[in-house]
């Protein structure tokens, strides 16, 4: 035990003090926080159209009501659930030049559903059959005098689907949740008959789109220590520090506990200093925030399994650096860390269906975060991104220490 | 019982033999020297006796038993030839990783006798990358004094030393060598190093041995020991055939003549290259002991540092 403490402190020390790796894994991704949180902080998030599916089941208003808009318009049919899409499909980006929704529509669910899981459209919004009466029931709320005869009463909630994960989709479900709002406010009274349902009931809280970005640029600041990993690992032999270790009682395990621990620490590190300085730019902080840490926990193992294999791929700790370097950035944008990146599907079988970057472990790494933090959610709703990331860990750490072993710690 | 037994080791890398049927018999309690040029094989060798590599055919035996035996974990020191410790961590922390790692008893003054016996306790606490080269070199070697070995197995110990560094790493090897009668195998292509320090020497080229002994035998003892280098300033005449009864080299400015026994032979000599080389033309006239570079030279043709 006391071997594997010291050679420990040991990596954790070299981390801290070698400059260049205290750049990566700590300067360089605050400042990513900076310029995004500079850049995004404020309202609209995003700046590319979302592709968008409608379902509209509305029933309409029954044969023969009408009435008088406010505007002199006459209210009759499908009125109020072709108005709601109107206005949605007019919205634009802050820019006021790029639409925020392009929407397809479509006849039945199940075509739509399998768009969206191909991530053609990225939410999907399905207007109930009684939206219509139920927004009348809305008005009379708001008009207690204004009386219809033949229109029952109705409540009910537009149902917005898709994958909790994506930004587009999170950026969606902020947007309507706001438009849905005044659409059902008249003059200083907000009704309440149409609600907005999100699949699986994810309380959207009018996030910006830095708070969307934030796990991503943690994974981020993870996957930068893999430059770290694979460089060390490499020095360690071809510098024959190893070699002089093995001379040692020191065992192959402590040497490679040591890494993955130092790994653990500098990861744990870096959760509360990342996630401090996105709440400057007013990054909202949820008790899901220890989800963080089980997630970063994963993540080191993959980093440090990942590492080391780099390390065997490379001769000499600069050619390691730039591999690790050049595994963990577009690892990273694959995740969708910073924007929307397809994730072709694999395999599907109905509630299985596993995704190409899933093997990444950022991927579900990423995914896992935004869900439970941003919607307050715990890891027991991202059971499938859990299983993936702890998949991802356990895999690449075990091939990594299996090509270590066998190359480094036999005499040749 | 040896403390070290070769017996036809060999070490092939591709199509490179770095060590050639190499058998070597190192007694308890001698220092015996590896001298060689680079490329020699010297640090090969010595990573087999560690364990480090394995032969490529031959057999080895260190204090008994195979060279990868936990055992000789303990009883074994060593110091690879180039500087080996965290770059980032202080002298002091590098001792004490390496000490905790042994399983040093009292570990932490152990580190401090160490850090006073190689001078290097007024740098302790500073980045080892930032010391200067000798005390970068003395760090190397201090960390395999933290155990009291059996055996000492060092690789190019004087390497990058200054002279100053080198005797006092002599002075230590010889205070440990005086209170335990420790065997130290050290590989040098430094002449004075071997000559100096070891009790026997194998010269070492190409991976074979081409010589083996005591300084002392290996120079020639006695009356025929001796070498006179004539020094010209341009290229001498032809002599073939007139110093026949010499053992002669003749080079671009140089006539050599080896095995001497100068005080007899001197005035004759004189007397044969009168005439043949005019007096203006000789620089300079050296008589000198012969030292292991003319060993090498004489079975080589080459010298030691080509
Ligand atoms: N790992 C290796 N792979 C290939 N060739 C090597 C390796 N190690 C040493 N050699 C070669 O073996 C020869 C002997 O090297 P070495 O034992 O380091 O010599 P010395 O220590 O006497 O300078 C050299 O030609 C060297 O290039
Ligand atoms: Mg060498």
């Amino acid at each position: 035990m006391r071997k594997l403490f010291v050679l420990y402190r040991a990596q954790l020390l070299v981390s801290f003090r070698n400059r260049q790796a205290f750049f990566f894994s700590i300067i360089f991704p605050l400042i990513f926080v900076g310029v995004f949180g500079l850049a995004f902080q404020e309202g609209a998030p995003g700046n590319s159209t979302i592709p968008i599916g409608l379902v509209n089941l509305d029933g309409g208003l029954p044969e023969g009501v009408s009435l008088q808009g406010v505007d002199g318009s006459q209210i009759s049919g499908k009125y109020f659930s072709e108005r709601f899409v109107d206005i949605l499909s007019s919205l634009k980006f802050e820019d006021n030049e790029t639409k925020i929704f392009n929407f397809k529509s479509f006849q039945g669910l199940q075509d739509a559903r399998t768009e969206l899981e191909k991530q053609d459209i990225h939410a999907l919004l399905v207007i109930p059959e009684s939206f219509s009466l139920a927004m009348v029931s809305a008005m009379q709320q708001a008009f207690p005098n204004m009386t219809l005869q033949g229109v029952p009463q109705a409540n009910t909630s537009v149902v917005l689907e898709g994958d909790q994960s994506l930004i587009n989709f999170n950026i969606a479900t902020t947007v309507v949740e706001q438009v849905l709002k005044d659409f059902v406010k008249f003059g200083q009274i907000e009704a309440k008959t149409v609600a907005l349902q999100v699949e699986g009931n994810i309380s959207s809280k009018g996030l910006t789109a830095f708070d969307l970005i934030v796990p991503g640029l943690v994974i981020f600041a993870v996957l930068n220590n893999l430059s770290t990993v694979a460089a060390v690992s490499v020095s360690d032999i071809s510098e024959g520090m190893l070699d002089r270790l093995r001379k040692t009682k020191m065992k192959g395990y402590h040497y490679l506990g040591a890494i993955i621990l130092a790994q653990i620490s500098l990861a744990f590190i870096q959760i509360p200093i990342m996630f401090f300085a996105a709440s400057l730019f007013g990054f909202p902080i949820t008790k899901s925030i220890g989800y963080a840490f089980i997630v970063a926990l994963l993540m080191a193992l993959a980093v440090s399994g990942i590492g080391i294999i780099a390390g065997g791929l490379t001769e000499n700790a600069d050619a390691a650096g730039s591999l690790g370097a050049i595994i963990g950035v577009p690892m990273a944008f694959l995740a969708g860390s910073f924007f929307l990146v397809p994730n072709p599907t694999f395999f599907d079988v109905g509630w299985f269906r596993l995704r190409i970057f899933d093997f990444l472990p950022a991927t579900p790494a990423v995914d896992m975060l935004r869900i439970t933090l941003l919607n307050d959610k715990t890891i027991f709703d991202t059971p499938f991104e859990f299983a993936m990331l702890l998949f991802d860990a356990v895999l690449f750490l075990s091939i990594g220490l299996l090509i270590y072993v066998r190359k480094h710690c036999k005499a040749h | 019982m040896l403390a070290v037994k070769t017996s036809r080791l060999s070490k092939v890398f591709g199509d490179v033999v770095a060590v050639d049927g190499l058998s070597l018999e190192v007694k308890q309690g001698e220092v015996f020297g590896l001298l060689g040029p680079n490329g020699a094989g010297k640090s090969t060798t010595i990573k087999m006796l560690t364990g480090l590599l394995s032969p490529t055919s031959g057999t080895i035996e260190v204090l008994g038993r195979h060279p990868t035996d936990q055992e000789l974990l303990t009883s074994v020191g060593y110091v690879p030839q180039d500087l080996v410790f965290y770059g980032h961590l202080s002298a002091k922390e590098n001792l004490e990783l390496f000490a905790n790692c042994m399983e040093v008893e009292n570990a932490k003054e152990r580190v401090t006798e160490l850090l006073r016996l190689f001078e290097l306790y007024e740098a302790k606490d500073r980045r080892a990358a930032v010391l200067s080269g000798g005390q970068k070199r003395r760090l190397n070697v201090a960390i395999a004094f933290l155990l009291t070995p059996q055996l000492l197995i060092l690789d190019e110990p004087s390497a990058g030393m200054d002279p100053q560094s080198r005797n006092m790493l002599w002075e230590i090897l010889e205070g440990m060598r005086e209170e335990s009668n420790i065997t130290v195998i050290l590989t040098t292509h430094l002449i004075e190093t071997a000559d100096r320090l070891c009790n026997r020497v194998a010269i070492v080229d190409h991976g074979k041995v081409i010589a083996i002994g005591t300084p002392s035998e290996l120079k020639g003892k006695g009356k025929d020991g001796e070498i006179l280098e004539i020094v010209l300033n341009n290229s001498p005449p032809d002599l073939m055939g007139k110093l026949n009864d010499y053992d002669v080299e003749i080079t671009e400015h140089m006539i050599r003549f080896r095995n001497l026994d100068t005080f007899s032979e001197l005035p004759k000599i004189v007397e044969k290259l009168n005439g043949l080389i005019p007096k203006e033309s000789i620089r300079s006239f050296n008589i000198r002991q012969k030292t292991l570079e003319d060993v090498f030279i004489a079975h080589t043709g080459r010298s030691l540092r080509e």
